[in-house]
């Protein structure tokens, strides 16, 4: 009695061919660094006296470096300002309104890249499931920590390059530091970062086809795919995707930070520091027990790294104020060429 | 979520049931350490997904690629959720492209529209169609009987997903109703309604369906 179905079944449309090109593509984003640089706070923890200190070395290890030479470089890693403005009272969007304000441009040719070096802190998680059940039997965590630099081509055609600086682990609060983070080996990785003939989403010309205005851009945060996430959380872990190792163009960020004034939720956060110890105006927004605070200059409101913080120790499984992610983006500039990197391990095919 | 940084999982490495990780299960369990090991995953069903998204949503507009391409990055990011007792991921992959499709159900429903019409109907062949709607007929080599299209675009976008999922991506019941996680009796009864549907509105061929 399948009649029915079967005359469905025997009148199924020929499948589309999938070329070759577009299956590489969905490949290299699904495991392209791209992928595995989204890495949500919410499960990283942190503790908060380790890092604070941390950070206080930092500056002085990293700051030589932000002196990066380059046509139009933008230092977002110019000296910490210690002078911060009186925000108490205002709003997020006011915030993200001066911050819109404050945009400049570095407009990069399509043919040049886009450079920016960062330093990162996040945590790295690890579970034993049980074979059988997949539950879950283990879990440990630490913190990893690198340095990191992307060439990136401004019209998204030709191939960057990525070169990590893994710097040495630390231990997570509450949390003994596991064997396993002995195994992360210092030194640094090289990556060769083909484009497989699709231009990124974050590649310059595609953010500059953005919408310019706030409406527009709000509409595109909320437009993207976000699996069964909120929207309001999906949105907003795309404001920071958007910024995160790309150069926005001034008016696309203008609209992008008027976007997320709006997201519900949304809150300003004083004294916030980077992990370069830079302090600045923390705007962030609550996800998984963690405020994941976008951390902006006070004076210049250009972005200077991104940080966690415990405002739920359930949730979270970490103390109460601890730091459990923590970035500084240092230097945006433009170059006329990035690295040649050999890597035979990366390949369109 | 999983550092790409990170050591290895320490999982038993005898584990007899995947020796090799060889299983979808396995695959996705060594990803939840190793992200990059959830590319075994795409290598096995890319195409399969794909050509299921581009027979419901046409080949025009690159929209079946971005459909795949979307399907595997949510399962990707869902693959901590991943019931790890089933072996096989395909229906799991299917009912996340599923709920992808129906976010492109205008473009689904103009696709049937423009194979209902394919074969002249009052319009006339192609007379009001834009000129997308003519590249999917170009496109359609063996398109569906136009009657048929009819009833499929007729059918409410949960129904269609089932039956498809069933006529056209060759799920069985048990897959279809894991894939949509539902009960198997549900998939069923509500089969037998589709097919109620279907039988009605194949013996009106010519009724216009906007």
């Amino acid at each position: 009695m399948n009649d029915e179905i079967e005359m469905v079944r025997q009148d199924r449309p020929e499948a589309a061919p999938y070329s070759r090109e577009a299956k590489l593509a969905a490949r290299r984003a699904l495991i392209g660094p791209a992928a595995r640089r989204r890495r949500p706070y919410g499960i990283v923890l942190a503790g908060a006296l380790a890092v604070a200190a941390a950070s206080v070395v930092a500056v002085g290890t990293l700051v030589p470096g932000t002196k990066d030479a380059g046509t139009g470089s933008v230092s977002a890693g110019g000296p910490a300002a210690v002078t911060l403005p009186r925000i108490a009272k205002m709003s997020a969007e006011e915030v993200l309104g001066r911050a819109a304000r404050a945009v400049t441009d570095l407009h990069p040719r399509d043919d040049q890249f886009i450079k920016v070096t960062s330093q990162t802190m996040y945590g790295a998680f690890h579970v034993d499931l049980d074979p059988r059940s997949g539950a879950q039997e283990d879990e440990n965590r630490y913190l990893y920590r690198t340095k990191r630099a992307i060439w990136l081509s401004a019209d998204g055609t030709r191939d960057g390059a990525l070169k990590i600086e893994n710097l040495a682990p630390r231990a997570y609060p509450g949390w003994p530091l596991p064997k396993e983070a002995n195994q992360e080996k210092p030194g640094t990785d090289w990556n060769k970062l083909p484009t497989c003939g699709r231009v990124s989403d974050t590649a310059y010309t595609s953010l500059k086809k953005l919408p310019e205005d706030a409406e527009g851009m709000r509409a595109y945060l909320y437009s993207r795919e976000h699996g069964d996430r909120p929207a309001d959380a999906a949105a907003w872990t795309a404001v920071g995707d958007l910024l995160r190792e790309t150069y926005m163009p001034a008016a696309q960020r203008a609209a992008l930070f008027k976007a997320a004034a709006t997201i519900p939720g949304v809150t300003v956060t004083e004294d916030a520091e980077d992990a370069a110890g830079r302090k600045g105006i923390g705007v962030g927004r609550e996800s998984a027990g963690v405020r994941e605070d976008i951390v902006f200059h006070p004076g210049t409101y250009e972005l200077l790294g991104e940080r966690g913080i415990v405002v739920d120790e359930k949730e979270a499984k970490a103390p109460l104020g601890s730091l459990v992610a923590s970035t500084a983006q240092l230097t945006v500039s433009v170059e006329d060429t990035a690295p040649e990197v050999d890597d035979p391990h990366v390949g369109c095919g | 979520m999983v550092s790409s940084t990170a050591p290895r999982l320490g999982l038993p490495a005898g584990d007899p049931a995947e020796p090799d990780g060889s299983t979808d299960a396995g695959l996705i369990r060594a990803s939840l350490e190793t992200p990059e090991e959830f590319s075994g995953v795409f290598d096995r069903y890319a195409d399969e997904i794909h050509a299921y998204v581009s027979r419901r949503l046409g080949p025009e507009l690159g929209q079946a690629d971005d459909v795949t391409a979307e399907t595997f990055l949510v399962a990707f990011r869902k693959r901590h959720k991943y019931d790890l007792t089933r072996p096989d991921a395909r229906p799991w992959l299917y009912g996340i492209a599923g709920k992808l499709i129906s976010g492109h159900r205008r473009s689904e429903t103009r696709r049937l529209r423009s194979l209902a019409k394919a074969a002249g109907g009052a319009d006339g062949p192609g007379a009001a169609l834009h000129e997308e709607e003519r590249s999917a007929e170009r496109a359609s080599a063996a398109a569906m009987r136009p009657a048929l299209a009819a009833a499929l675009a007729r059918l409410s976008a949960a129904e269609r997903d089932l039956l498809l999922l069933i006529a056209w991506a060759d799920l069985t019941y048990e897959e279809t109703a894991e894939a949509l996680t539902i009960p198997v009796g549900t998939v069923r009864s509500r089969l037998h309604r589709i097919r109620a549907k279907l039988r009605r509105h194949l013996h009106l061929p010519e009724e216009p369906i906007a």
